[in-house]
């Protein structure tokens, strides 16, 4: 699982969860891919991420970003643009948890892929 | 559009729970590579695939777009088939693609809202008793209730309101019992006021068709 799924997912199919985001990560197993860097993905990307989020996962694996998310996404520079590439795109969680922010429920991830179905009884 | 290449013994051992690529799979990878330079046109960055099964539609979507400005995203409620598609996904060459477990689209939230530029659904359509769809993992890809229409309507009510941008393209199959005229008016409701079939086809006892739906006319 990459970081910019997990800047999307949350644990609001659970009953009696009003927001569930962000899941607190916990990598247990964590792989670096390389993959080709194309300025123009990441600066579409931007807009869409909850930059807070994405900038206090990141830092968990080591990679600084800045607290403020460019303002303009087309002006950032490279330098900034390869930072949130990696960040995105390069880390995977290959074994880890993603816990639910209101009730503590943990959906595993495996194998790269994070399991988030919830059972009958929680929805 | 080249089909991606996945060994069959796969659909027999590790994967027998999965779907394998069937003729309904192949219909809708046809009417896709109809659409490609429409596609192509309007730059999707947010690829969808809900029940993406084995991934290889996804998977061909990716191939045949070729540059590193999408983002594929797999769901299926079968953890298998998430294995399988990132396995193929990968397995050619597809690297911006995240397979997730979860049912349609639940496990995502506001922030994909109005992000999805590409939505692409073989939904569970034959025509079932409703208690078949939860029997097994299998049962869950084909079976599809009442008119085979009680995973389509989930998706109608409470995916494509929410999650689709301005030029999304839906790509939907459908037999002809699941009285297509019925989803393209509840379609409209949501927005996408024009539809069209793009490929009908005859397999065995199923009529398949593969519709299109957007908000704006492109041709």
């Amino acid at each position: 699982m990459k970081l910019l799924t997990h800047n999307m997912l949350t644990s609001r199919c659970l009953k009696g969860v009003n927001v569930g985001y962000p899941l607190k990560l916990i990598a247990h197993e964590t792989k670096q891919r390389e993959v080709a860097f194309n300025s123009e993905f990441v600066q579409k990307m931007i807009p869409k991420m909850d930059w807070n989020v994405l900038a206090s996962t990141a830092k968990q694996f080591g990679v600084d970003l800045p607290c403020e998310p460019p303002s303009n996404a087309s002006e950032a520079s490279e330098d900034l643009l390869r930072k949130v590439h990696h960040a995105l795109l390069e880390i995977e969680i290959m074994q880890g948890e993603l816990i639910c922010p209101e009730t503590g429920r943990k959906f595993p991830i495996k194998q790269g892929i994070p399991n988030m179905l919830c059972n009958e009884d929680e929805v | 559009m080249e089909t991606p290449f996945l060994k069959s013994d796969l659909f027999l051992n590790e994967y027998n729970t999965v779907y394998e690529p069937s003729e309904d799979t192949f219909i809708l990878i046809d009417a896709l590579e109809i659409d490609l330079n429409l596609i192509r046109s309007l730059k999707p960055v947010i690829c969808v695939e809900i029940g993406c099964g084995s991934g290889i539609v996804l998977t061909a979507v990716g191939k045949a777009l070729s540059n590193d400005c999408h983002f594929f995203l797999g769901t299926d409620v079968n953890e298998k088939a998430a294995q399988l598609s990132q396995h193929c996904a990968l397995g050619n060459g597809i690297h911006i693609f995240e397979a997730v477990v979860t049912d349609l689209l639940s496990a995502f939230d506001a922030r994909l809202m109005h992000c999805v530029d590409l939505l692409i659904f073989n939904p569970p359509y034959v025509v079932t008793p409703n208690d078949e769809i939860e029997k097994s993992a299998i049962s869950r890809s084909w079976a599809g209730g009442e008119n085979g229409r009680v995973v389509i309507d989930r998706f109608i009510n409470t995916v494509v309101p929410q999650i689709t941008s301005e030029t999304c393209l839906i790509y939907l199959v459908v037999i002809q019992e699941n009285k297509p005229e019925e989803i393209i008016d509840a379609m409209r409701i949501c927005g996408f006021y024009y539809s069209k079939i793009m490929l009908e086809r005859k397999c065995k006892n199923e009529r398949l068709k593969v519709i299109r739906f957007c908000r704006q006319k492109y041709d």
